[in-house]
């Protein structure tokens, strides 16, 4: 499993489909999306990673992106709070699962593990 | 020896910074301190404390609560040896010294400081930091990642975010390794790897 993360807008699905072969099969676009998503419906987090997991563990060197979400000022929103830590600790586990992470700045890769 | 540790909101940077201070102190017997500038505030603020609480457990930690005026804070020493400390985290001392101290009255915008008030908040923090490396035998301040989000904010928190963008650039300048953590991953940008 790859992950990649960094910002908004950042070249992240252009890295993800380059690393695929162009596989898009082999690439989870944004799970930051699908974490709050499912953490907004009530989900925990734990049972969240395992589904991703699980679903990259299903064939081999899958690619999964996300937006990192924690550079910012505390939201004062509750929700938006509690769930931009909880992304922030589902990308700790994944990258600790992860054989490759990268983190993408202005279309430019930095391998930060692997 | 200082070492400064940023990163976003759930990024791992406090664990890493914990254990960091642990690697540092290698075999030597534990003398640490950890300075928490975190004022309890609600059930959520709670919940983050314990939660640091149990990060902690373990880790032969003496807890020191401090909120804002760190120049006077005396650490305990322990048969005259100087301790290893870790700050956490500048993000909340930088609000504590701009909100918690005297401000002058001025007009200007709501909740935004006169330019002294200011930099008197960055003078205590900096004063805060120069009596903690004068008597401790290794820093590491944890500090938060806030300046990417995209947005902007309303001149109280813009002062804020300025406060503490001026401070993680003076403290880069002073620390002997700077430390980004991505997802649990330190990125050395200054310094390192330890």
């Amino acid at each position: 499993m790859i992950l990649i993360v960094g910002g908004a807008y950042q070249g992240k699905g252009a890295l993800a489909l380059e690393l695929a072969d162009g596989d898009g099969d082999r690439v989870l676009f944004n799970i930051h999306e699908r974490i709050g998503a499912a953490l907004r419906a009530g989900r925990s987090g734990e049972e969240i990673e395992e589904e991703l997991f699980s679903e990259a563990a299903r064939r081999e060197g899958m690619i999964l992106t996300a937006d990192e979400v924690g550079c910012g000022i505390i939201p004062m929103d509750e929700d938006l709070r509690v769930c931009r830590e909880a992304t922030g600790r589902i990308l700790c586990d994944l990258a600790g699962r992860a054989k490759e992470v990268y983190r993408v700045t202005a279309g430019i890769p930095v391998k930060i593990k692997g | 020896m200082l070492v400064t540790v940023t990163g976003g909101s759930g990024s791992g940077k406090s664990e890493f910074a914990e254990n960091l201070l642990l690697k540092l102190d290698g075999s030597e017997p534990a003398n640490r301190i950890y300075v928490a500038t975190m004022e309890p505030y609600g059930q959520e603020g709670e919940r983050r404390i314990q939660r640091h609480r149990e990060l902690r457990r373990g880790k032969d930690f003496e807890t020191v609560e401090r909120y804002r005026n760190l120049k006077n804070l005396v650490l305990p020493m322990e048969d005259g040896r100087r301790p290893s400390v870790l700050l956490e985290c500048m993000s909340n001392l930088a609000a504590n010294e701009l909100y918690g101290g005297c401000q002058t009255e001025g007009e200007g915008p709501a909740g935004v400081l006169r330019e002294e008030d200011f930099l008197r908040a960055k003078q205590e923090i900096f004063a805060g930091l120069r009596g903690l490396l004068s008597q401790a035998k290794r820093l590491v301040v944890v500090t938060g990642e806030i300046f990417s989000d995209g947005l902007s904010y309303d001149a109280s928190t813009e002062q804020y975010r300025r406060l503490l963008g001026e401070v993680n650039r003076e403290l880069s300048a002073w620390s002997d390794v700077f430390v980004e953590v991505v997802c649990s991953i330190p990125l050395y940008l200054k310094g390192g790897p330890l």
